[in-house]
């Protein structure tokens, strides 16, 4: 494959190489996003790919760094040089290959430079750890979505999103909701979007399959586990900093900063939000189901 | 009151109603995800804060800009350098 395109949360990207040593192979996880062609009056995000050796980075300067993996390998950092950036990764394969990814934030088109270290016929995906999930999350800043830590849920026709940390119940309160017939959007990551007048749930590519999905979201809901089920309504700053901690955000760029700002102050203003304190059991629906007649009556 | 401090970092500052949030640009990982929820007096001081102002010079702007007298105004420009001090430097 020397081309293909990705449609994640209705922002369309055009993979492409010319190279002669490189072809693509996306992950299993892609394959329900893979589109035919780009919509009419659509901008993609383009990402061009090439095979090389380490560009030379002198005007750059390290502006964002990782820690080390725990099993003491380099991640990626990145790289400014005052008006572009580059995104240095290493690919967690056999090869261990370093990508050089460079970006504008006005635009997020990327031009991928993959130090293959004199190999032949590399075969890639430009999606792959870490490297796709950095270009997911920038192209959505630039196009006023956000990625967030959440699990994501249609349920009576309403979407609800549950963010949380690691343990607070994100996957167990969807997994409840699904046994009564809800459907599940994603049980860990989201992208959310405007579009018209109202924000849309989408999942993402994971390293599994799943069917791309989305639904209208309604209630934005900060997940706390407790003995009994418990809302508290929240507004303003309060909203907007929670739900800000659970996004994905590097802050490095004033320009990203200020488009997921934008964006969660907006969600914050057009939805429901709250804290849930929960006890994980079957009642939590019926609690839900009041929380939304309460919401429309 | 007769320290001078300045911006460590950029930020961005954002209105939400009647308050403000403000996010530095980071520099590091540990620092990105930090977020500072600031009422109206807090942002207008944070304005003030540039490096060549005095903490008291910035109280007697306060002072004019709003119903404070200075011994609660001095009060709590100091509670407010304290909270934010990871973003500010003394020169």
């Amino acid at each position: 494959l020397k081309k293909y395109i990705l449609n994640i949360a209705d922002i369309y990207y055009s993979v492409e190489t010319d190279d002669h040593n490189i072809s693509f192979q996306p992950g299993i996880g892609f394959s329900d996003f893979m589109a035919d062609q780009i919509p009419e009056n659509t901008q993609p995000i383009k990402i061009k790919v090439n095979a090389g050796s380490s560009p030379g980075l002198k005007d750059y300067t390290t502006i964002f760094d990782t820690p080390l993996s725990p099993d003491g390998k380099k991640l990626w950092r990145i790289l400014g040089n005052g008006e572009n950036f580059c995104l240095h990764a290493f690919y967690q394969n056999i090869n261990h290959d370093e990508v050089f990814a460079f970006f504008h934030p006005d635009d997020v088109n990327w031009d991928i430079v993959i130090n293959t270290k004199g190999r032949q016929n590399i075969t890639t995906d430009p999606f792959e750890y870490p490297l796709g999930p950095i270009i997911m999350l920038y192209s959505t800043l630039i196009n006023n979505g956000i990625m967030v830590h959440a699990s994501g849920v249609r349920m009576s026709d309403s979407g609800f999103i549950f963010c949380g940390f690691s343990g607070t119940g994100k996957s167990t309160i969807a997994e409840i909701l699904e046994q009564s017939g809800a459907a599940v959007i994603n049980d860990d990551r989201l992208i959310i979007r405007k579009r018209e007048d109202q924000y849309i749930i989408h999942n993402t590519p994971m390293f599994y399959h799943d069917k791309r999905k989305q639904t209208p979201l309604h209630f934005c809901l900060f997940l706390k586990q407790s003995p009994e089920n418990y809302f508290t309504p929240m507004t303003g700053v309060h909203a907007i900093s929670h739900l800000s901690s659970f996004c994905m955000q590097h802050n490095f760029s004033k320009k990203l900063i200020q488009n997921q700002l934008e964006t969660i102050a907006d969600i914050c203003t057009n939805v429901s939000c709250g804290i849930l304190e929960f006890y994980p059991d079957f009642n939590v629906i019926t609690f839900l189901e009041n929380i939304h007649k309460n919401k429309t009556k | 009151m007769n320290q001078i401090f300045r911006k460590k970092n950029e930020c961005v500052l954002k209105k939400a109603g009647n308050e403000f949030l403000l996010v530095p640009i980071a520099d590091h990982i540990a620092s990105m995800n930090s977020l500072y929820t600031l009422n109206e007096v807090g942002a207008f001081i944070w304005e003030k804060i540039d490096g060549s102002k005095t903490l008291a010079e910035i109280v007697q702007e306060v002072i004019a800009e709003y119903d404070v007298d200075e011994k609660t105004a001095s009060k709590d420009i100091l509670h407010f350098t304290e909270k934010i001090k990871d973003l500010i430097e003394e020169i």
